[in-house]
Formats: structure tokens, sequence, C-alpha cells
């Protein structure tokens, strides 16, 4: 009987050693990858530009204003 | 088998006018759907890389503009990409001259060479793509298990696989011109 068990017992043991590797050979170990894509562009705005001309409307210069010796008007500023 | 990194995702541009996946190139601001593309999303230059600028007359407007781009499992026989939430963090944002939001198409996953459409086609970048109803925004919360607020739920995307995402985009009419960028984040799993 003593016999018995001293010859079962190695090659139970064997089988145990051997089973492990087997299971990671068939299970891989998950892991998280992150992957990133940039995009980019411009945002535009309108510009609007603008050119201001003025003027004044005024009274004739004095110097303009025609004195005959037939009609003659004086004009007060 | 080998994990999948970042570098092995990528985002492409769309090619509205192809008839297979993977065969013509995409260009910006012409991003319509269709077909993924073989351009690589720039993000070493990302001005212009999927929208091009809003003008003045466009942000006055408020214009509305929509852009595909494709998420590629750009693995030949690896893991696939499991549980792919996809999102826009708000801190990946800048410029407050425009909103955005973005959708999953309706299409789903496809094989990058399928020779039937991989996503909603639009023929202008106003025009937006039918059918699609839940936009998100962006968020500072980063969506989680099980409601995963904010983000979309893409499922799994195996090797040589593919599927189309939609961005809105909504100008403000702000007052003052803006460089506006924003991030997509794609987050999934994969094994060892």
């Amino acid at each position: 009987m003593a016999g018995f068990y001293s010859l079962v017992a190695p090659s139970l043991r064997a089988l145990k050693i051997l089973w492990p590797n087997q299971q990671r050979q068939g299970n891989p170990i998950p892991h998280n990858v992150t992957v990133i894509g940039t995009i980019e562009y411009n945002v535009q705005t309108n510009i609007i530009a603008t050119a201001i001309m003025e003027w004044n409307i005024g009274m004739p210069l004095s110097s303009q204003i025609r004195q005959t010796s037939a009609d003659r008007t004086d004009f007060a500023y | 088998m080998t994990a999948i990194v970042a570098t092995d995702v990528l985002f492409k541009l769309s090619a509205p006018n192809a008839n297979a996946g993977n065969v013509q190139a995409g260009y910006a601001g012409t991003s319509w759907g269709g077909y993924i593309s073989t351009t690589v999303l720039n993000t070493s230059l990302p001005l212009d890389n999927l929208f091009t600028d809003i003008t003045g007359p466009e942000n006055a407007a408020g214009q509305v503009d929509y852009a595909c781009v494709f998420v590629q499992n750009n693995t030949a026989g690896g893991n696939s990409m499991s549980n792919v939430i996809a999102w826009l963090p708000q801190a990946g944002i800048t410029g407050t001259g425009s909103n955005l939001a973005m959708a999953v198409d309706t299409t789903g996953v496809v094989g990058i060479n399928n020779t039937t459409p991989q996503a909603l086609v639009i023929n202008s970048s106003i025009i937006a793509p039918t059918g699609i109803n839940t936009w998100v925004v962006p968020t500072s919360t980063t969506p989680t298990s099980p409601l995963y607020t904010n983000g979309l739920q893409l499922g799994t995307i195996a090797p040589t696989q593919c599927i189309a995402l939609w961005l809105r985009r909504t100008a403000l009419n702000s007052s003052s011109p803006s460089l506006s960028s924003f991030q997509i984040e794609v987050m999934f799993s994969t094994g060892s």
C-alpha cells in the first residue's frame, strides 16, 4: 500500500506544474489602448472696411461776389 | 499574436467617389463618406486636415459642416480591437469659434477592401448624412461602463476592418477669428 502512493504522487505533481502554462497560452491578458487623432482649422470672421468722405456746404466766398456800378449789392455775413 | 499598439490604429479620410475601400485617395474638405480612402489623417500637420477653414461669411451664417473619418485596425493578423469607444475629450479642444459633435455611421464595422459602400455618402459638406440620430458632444469625463455617456460604442474591429465616424461642426458667428482644433479619442481593449 505504501508503495502505491509513492508511485502515484510524482505524476500528479507533474500534471499540476504543466496545467498553468497551458492556461496562459490560451487566455491572453487584456490591456487598454488609447489612440488620438487631432483635427484643426481656422475660424475666420468678416471684416468691414469703411471710408468716410465728407465735405462742407457753405456760403460762397466774398471775393466771388461781383459788384458793378449799375447794381451794387452789399452783403452782410 | 502580438498586442495592438496605438500606431496600429489609423484614422483615414473617406473617398466618396470610390467604388471599393482602400483604393482611392481622400482629400480634406471632401471627406464625405462612401469608402475608406488610402489617405491617413495628417495629425503631424493638422491644419485643415479634415475640415477646411470656416470663412467669414460661413461664420456669420452659422454654417454646419459634416465630414467622415474612418478608424481602421491596421494589423494584418493580430488581435482585435475590443469594446471600442470613441469620444471627443473636452481637454483636446482649442478655440471657441465652433461647436462639434460626433456620430457613428449606420453601416457599422466592415472589411477595408469591401466593394459595397462602407459609409453613408453626402455630396456637400452642408448636407447631413441620412439616418444618423445619435450625436455625442465633447466631454471632460471619460466614458465608462456601463453607460459610456457621451461616448460611441463601436464594438469589435478585427484586423483589416474599419468603421466610419461622422463629425458635425457648427460655426458660432464669432466676433473674432481663431484657430480651432479638437481630438478624436479611441479607446479599446486588446490581448497580449
